[in-house]
């Protein structure tokens, strides 16, 4: 099973609370200290990382032992801005496409989130770019 | 009348010569303003904060290309915005690089760090549907960073959106004061927290024309501020 950090996603009403699991929980919004250190650790990826792709609705950024991918699904908020969500995974080479997919689509659901099937494609050829990327030696410490 | 035509030539020459003298002048005065304001922002960095959809990526934007961007999407995740020269018409900046970041309670600690390293603090607000309980406690939370002793960075506030208000878009522009004043006066308690009131200005980032107009009152308080 990959190791899931953080999925993190903004409300289409842009004023409801953000959607975010830390560690398979859903953060309450009362759990200020976290939500943050959720948001921090997202935006940290996507800082220091290296963009690895952006194609087709989709970028997967690498920092270290983890990569975040970003996917946009069909909705788009009241502001008709396209809603990405993220998700933020610890590397694991055991970790098959198809598991990860899983994930980015049971969390879109969750939150009643589409993604499509070219989507989809787009966040696999994203996972193959990873996947030919050696894995770092490195730990999770200075994101944490 | 060979000397009337000769006086006639002379005045309108002197007359010439005077226009030339304080065309020249002023094209001086114009360029010398020019410079200390491009001087005085040179390798200054702005930190744009807002709630979301407030317009923080749209002016970060515009303010590193000079453009609108062509597609809109949620900020969900920091990135930066590169250094580059911003230019609007004969103006151009040299601003550093700085951070777009989301627009969630919970970058709250990214926004502090911005704050903290910048020199001057854009806080935008949307103006369309008003969230005072949002801006409350995000200006709570900005005067608390500013009350720190080596925050030095100067303040503005930024009502964007303002071209879905029907009556400020028909206001003339000898109503614009009052309007102005009424607009300050409803936000109240959220500038309470504030000893001295920050700046506000009021504008839209739906056009070109209108970001250019908005951003060149930003310009101009930052040159005074």
């Amino acid at each position: 099973m990959p190791r899931v950090k953080v999925c993190f996603a903004q409300a289409l009403d842009n004023s409801a609370p953000d959607h975010i699991v830390w560690d398979g929980q859903t953060l309450p919004v009362q759990s200020e200290r976290e939500r943050s250190l959720a948001c921090t650790l997202v935006s940290s990826v996507s800082m220091a990382g290296e963009k690895l792709y952006e194609m087709e609705g989709v970028r997967l950024f690498l920092a270290g032992p983890l990569f975040v991918l970003e996917v946009m699904p069909q909705e788009r908020d009241v502001a008709n801005r396209a809603a990405p969500i993220a998700i933020c995974i610890e590397r694991d080479d055991d970790d098959t496409a198809m598991t990860i997919v899983d994930v980015v689509q049971s969390f879109a659901e969750s939150i009643g989130r589409t993604i499509t099937a070219d989507r989809m494609s787009s966040v696999k050829m994203a996972l193959d770019t990873l996947a030919k990327k050696k894995r770092p030696r490195g730990c999770l410490v200075p994101f944490l | 009348m060979v000397w009337r035509v000769v006086a006639g030539i002379a005045g309108f020459a002197v007359a010439g010569v005077y226009g030339w003298m304080k065309r020249d002048e002023i094209v001086e005065m114009t360029s010398d303003l020019w410079d200390s304001l491009i001087l005085r922002l040179k390798g200054k960095k702005i930190a744009v904060l807002g709630a979301r959809g407030s317009g923080k990526t749209t002016l970060l934007t515009f303010l590193s290309k000079g453009e609108l961007p062509a597609e809109t999407a949620q900020t969900i995740m920091a990135s930066s915005v590169s250094a580059r020269r911003f230019s609007l018409k004969d103006l151009n900046l040299d601003l550093k690089e700085t951070r777009d970041l989301p627009g969630g309670e919970g970058a709250f600690d990214d926004w502090k760090k911005l704050h903290d390293e910048s020199d001057y603090v854009i806080y935008l607000i949307k103006s369309a549907g008003l969230d005072k309980d949002r801006i409350a406690y995000d200006l709570k939370k900005i005067n608390e960073w500013r009350s720190a002793e080596k925050c030095k960075s100067k303040f503005l506030i930024v009502a964007t959106h303002m071209d879905l208000d029907s009556a400020y878009m028909a206001l003339k522009p000898q109503e614009c004061g009052d309007f102005f004043d009424r607009f300050v006066n409803d936000l109240g308690r959220c500038l309470a927290p504030f000893k001295t009131p920050p700046a506000v200005i009021l504008g839209s980032l739906e056009s070109q024309k209108h970001t250019e107009k908005l951003v060149s009152e930003i310009i101009g308080w930052m040159n005074h501020a």
